[in-house]
């Protein structure tokens, strides 16, 4: 333990003269990066906790509900496969999830020019990917180069205009203009630095990445197993091999934790969560979780482009009832426009409570009358179907009648993501934690196309606001603290105001745990690290 | 009996031609473009376009149907949307399961059908006969994914013995999934060979046999239940067919990475090579097990083997 917190204080140290070497050295015109910069270390707490008097087991088995799809980090962005990659690629930077702060990843520090807009990164020059060959300034500007080709990772460098290979361990980003989470998107999983040989000569070159593990074994549908990369630059991981069982059913699962044939179930049924809590050789882990559960508007089908119809909706969804039902009371109502923990958040914001007489009051400011509007909502999966009876019933009670149709996920994805945007109402769910900026232009924002607002991806609200464009473009550049977020807040009251969508809910993410085990970062967007993951041998 | 074969095996192309083309029209007019499988909502429209056309979604049904055929005569069943594996590769990774646990499922179904269905005949109207029948019932009735908990509850979690789920403890590891898959089928065909031996039973030469002193024990195994295997067989043959379908539920319940779950984890994802591949080698070895039964049919009944003959 003495050694670990000397080596701990020592790279502290370091990284502090790092630091300061980055505050006041390189070019005059350069300062150093706005977000505060951790300890190199991107998981201090994990690793100290590990005493080195303990021996642990060999291999850790989680039990997972999700399947893995693929193992192209630019080619999805699912939270299964994201947690694949945090093992087995690393990213430039990374965030805390407690603190929300962009610590170093690969990159062992950044400088950022005067004007906001070239990031200049510093990479260890011993790192190497698990096939033993090196990774250099090149493979990151091939990385993200790359990343413009993909739908999932396009959004995330739009804003780069030039990447420059200055050496083998520098490399710097120009955007195009200034963006304070610009670093954010950098340290999403998509964004894992790839090897520009492995992915130009194999097929399945992509899965070779710079991180702790590397890919032992997957077999799709059964289970995937890392072993630590013999390569790594850095601390080794204290277990030498991971494994993500796939076990669909929920009380398997949890049944093969209780028999130790898995070390962590992940998301037991919320039913079963005393089976654990009454173990006393488990644990279990509660977080809250950053998944949004909304009811999407589509806010240009009739009626719906109404804003008091919306907000006589708002009033109506009894949200504390759809989490008793869905998430059997395991929940939180959600009324926010951000993400809770997320910068801008407006603690002022007045809330829709569930009210049944202001709902009737806000439609009959509306041109509709009771009974004359009809509309279809569509969500999948058990939980939804029991939140939309709930909805069903309460606008029933305003003169709103609701046809229920619950469909498959690839169906319900393909309705949504058709141009034809053939739909009504959705209940559906928002992950992504990547920032204020992030999380309110993909939601609720628009871009320009030919002279006409086209939606952003995620926007299922179908809305398309140039006032909001602006506010949202405004707060982005904004470099002082206290400003930006006075403009978030005004820009979560200007969204309350006009009722795009219908906020409901998050929920926990429940863990159960074999007792003892630590060194795992659990994540809010579920996509949780187990890079520091150990378990003593009993 | 050879050209019957020969024949029987040539009857394989058009059928498989026929499910693919079926397969092929269904998921086309279900609900969810494939693409979106693959993009994400941020996807422009000329992405989308691109996707498709990497994708093989462009073109008719037809046009497509066929680039499909021509790729699986040379064996070649495409790649997966999702995963971008080899659709082959990856179902003859799961076979091994799907196929090792049908096998030890038929067994176990066969091992308590025949017994329990042999002696409720036998003892028809007795204490026996009810007690059989009433299992039977239960077999039956008894959800396969409940019995499946039950059984992981049992043997698993309370004594320890068996392992709850997965195939890394190899024959530990079959017993429980295929004793809840083999329960219910147990059930079926404890009720078809008692039936079936029901109908012998009553044959005038059997009386004749016992009238001859045929102890009755070789009376029921030589006479009257060669005689009664053939409506047994037919039933084992469509049960053992579903079987290696893959059985969804028990595979999801003890995490058995069979065919079964590969089809429908598929058809969520919208992955019609995979999809398609699966059932197309599956109709394929249904096809052969069905072959093998009429074969079977043969060696145990001469009338039929004299009939293969001509």
């Amino acid at each position: 333990m003495e050694k670990i917190k000397k080596a701990l204080a020592f790279s502290l140290s370091l990284l502090m003269l790092l630091g300061a070497f980055g505050c006041t050295g390189g070019t005059a015109d350069e300062t150093s990066t706005p977000p505060p910069v951790s300890d190199a270390t991107p998981n201090p707490e994990s690793t100290l906790d590990v005493p080195d008097d303990v021996t642990y087991q060999d291999t850790i088995t989680i039990g997972v509900a999700n399947d893995i799809t693929t193992l192209d980090p630019q080619g999805s962005n699912t939270d299964a496969n994201m947690m694949a990659f945090i093992l087995t690629h690393e990213t430039l930077v990374e965030v805390d999830p407690e603190t929300n702060e962009v610590i170093p990843g690969m990159a062992k520090s950044w400088k950022v020019s005067e004007d906001g807009c070239t990031f200049t990164f510093e990479i260890p020059d011993n790192v190497k990917f698990s096939d033993g060959t090196s990774c250099t300034a090149s493979d990151v500007k091939y990385t993200y180069e790359r990343a413009r080709e993909s739908s999932f990772t396009k959004t995330k460098v739009e804003l780069v205009t030039d990447i420059q290979v200055i050496d083998n361990t520098h490399v710097s980003i120009t955007i195009v203009k200034p963006s304070q989470e610009f670093l954010l998107l950098l340290a999403h999983q998509s964004m894992s630095i790839l090897s520009e040989k492995l992915v130009t000569e194999d097929e399945f070159g992509y899965q070779i990445g710079t991180g702790r593990y590397q890919v032992e074994e997957w077999i799709p549908g059964d289970q995937i197993s890392f072993v630590r990369s013999e390569y790594f630059y850095g601390e080794q991981a204290p277990t030498s091999r991971v494994v993500f069982r796939l076990i669909k059913e929920e009380s398997s699962r949890l049944i093969a934790l209780q028999t130790g044939e898995i070390d962590v179930c992940i998301d037991p049924l919320s039913t079963d969560l005393s089976y654990i809590e009454d173990d006393s050789a488990l644990e279990l882990i509660k977080i809250p979780n950053y998944v949004l559960l909304y009811l999407a508007i589509n806010n240009e089908r009739k009626g719906l482009d109404d804003v008091h119809v919306r907000k006589a909706i708002a009033y109506a969804t009894d949200k504390a009832s759809m989490i008793e039902v869905g998430y059997n009371g395991e929940g939180f109502v959600h009324d926010h426009w951000v993400n809770r923990g997320q910068f801008g958040w407006y603690d002022g914001l007045e809330a829709y409570g569930y009210d049944l007489e202001k709902a009737k009051a806000e439609l009959a400011l509306s041109p509709y009358k009771p009974g004359e509007l009809k509309f279809r909502v569509i969500y999948n999966g058990t939980a939804k179907e029991n939140m939309a009876l709930v909805l069903q019933e309460d606008l029933a009670q305003i003169g709103i009648e609701l046809e229920l149709i619950k469909l498959e996920t690839a169906a319900l994805k393909g309705v949504l993501n058709d141009a034809a945007l053939d739909y009504d109402l959705c209940l559906y769910q928002f992950t992504d934690n990547l920032g204020t900026d992030f999380t309110l232009r993909n939601q609720f924002g628009s871009y320009e196309e030919d002279g006409v607002l086209k939606k952003n991806g995620s926007n299922r609200a179908n809305m398309k606001d140039p006032v909001y464009n602006a506010m949202i473009d405004e707060a982005l550049v904004e470099q002082d603290p206290a400003k930006r977020e006075q403009m978030y807040n005004d820009i979560e009251a200007y969204l309350n105001n006009i009722m795009p969508i219908v906020p409901i809910a998050t929920s926990y993410i429940n863990i159960g745990v074999k007792k003892g085990l630590s060194g795992v970062k659990w994540n809010g967007t579920a996509k949780h690290d187990y890079r520091y993951i150990c378990l003593p041998v009993e | 009996m050879y050209r019957y074969i020969i024949k029987r095996l040539l009857m394989v192309i058009p059928v498989l031609l026929s499910v693919a083309f079926i397969i092929y029209a269904i998921m086309d007019v279900a609900e969810g473009d494939p693409v979106y499988s693959v993009v994400s909502a941020d996807a422009s429209e000329e992405e989308i376009a691109a996707q498709r056309e990497a994708m093989g979604l462009n073109g008719s049904l037809v046009e497509r149907y066929f680039r499909y055929v021509k790729g699986m005569l040379t064996g070649d069943l495409g790649k997966s949307y999702v995963s971008k594996r080899d659709v082959m590769q990856t179902y003859l990774t799961r076979l091994p399961n799907t196929l090792m646990l049908s096998f030890v499922t038929m067994i176990v179904a066969l091992g308590i059908s025949i017994p329990l269905g042999i002696i409720a005949a036998v003892n028809q109207n007795s204490i026996k006969d009810t007690v059989s029948m009433i299992m039977a019932l239960l077999g039956l009735s008894m959800p396969n994914f409940w019995l499946g908990l039950l059984l992981i509850i049992v043997f698993s979690l309370k004594l320890g013995w068996l392992p709850s789920g997965g195939y890394e403890d190899g024959i530990r590891s079959i017993i429980l999934p295929a004793f809840t898959i083999g329960a219910g089928l147990a059930a079926f065909m404890t009720r078809s060979t008692r039936s079936s031996m029901l109908d012998v039973i009553r044959q005038d030469y059997l009386r004749m046999a016992r009238a001859k002193g045929v102890p009755e024990r070789k009376i029921i195994r030589k006479h009257a239940l060669r005689n009664a295997l053939i409506p047994i067989i037919t039933v084992f043959g469509v049960q053992f067919s579903n079987v290696l379908g893959g059985s969804v539920l028990a595979e999801t319940v003890f995490a058995w990475p069979g065919v079964g779950r590969l089809v429908v984890d598929a058809i969520d994802q919208r992955d019609i090579p995979t999809v398609t591949g699966a059932l197309v080698m599956t109709t394929m070895l249904v096809t052969i097990v069905n072959l093998l039964i009429d074969i079977v049919y043969a060696y145990v009944d001469p009338r039929i083997k004299s009939q293969y003959v001509k």
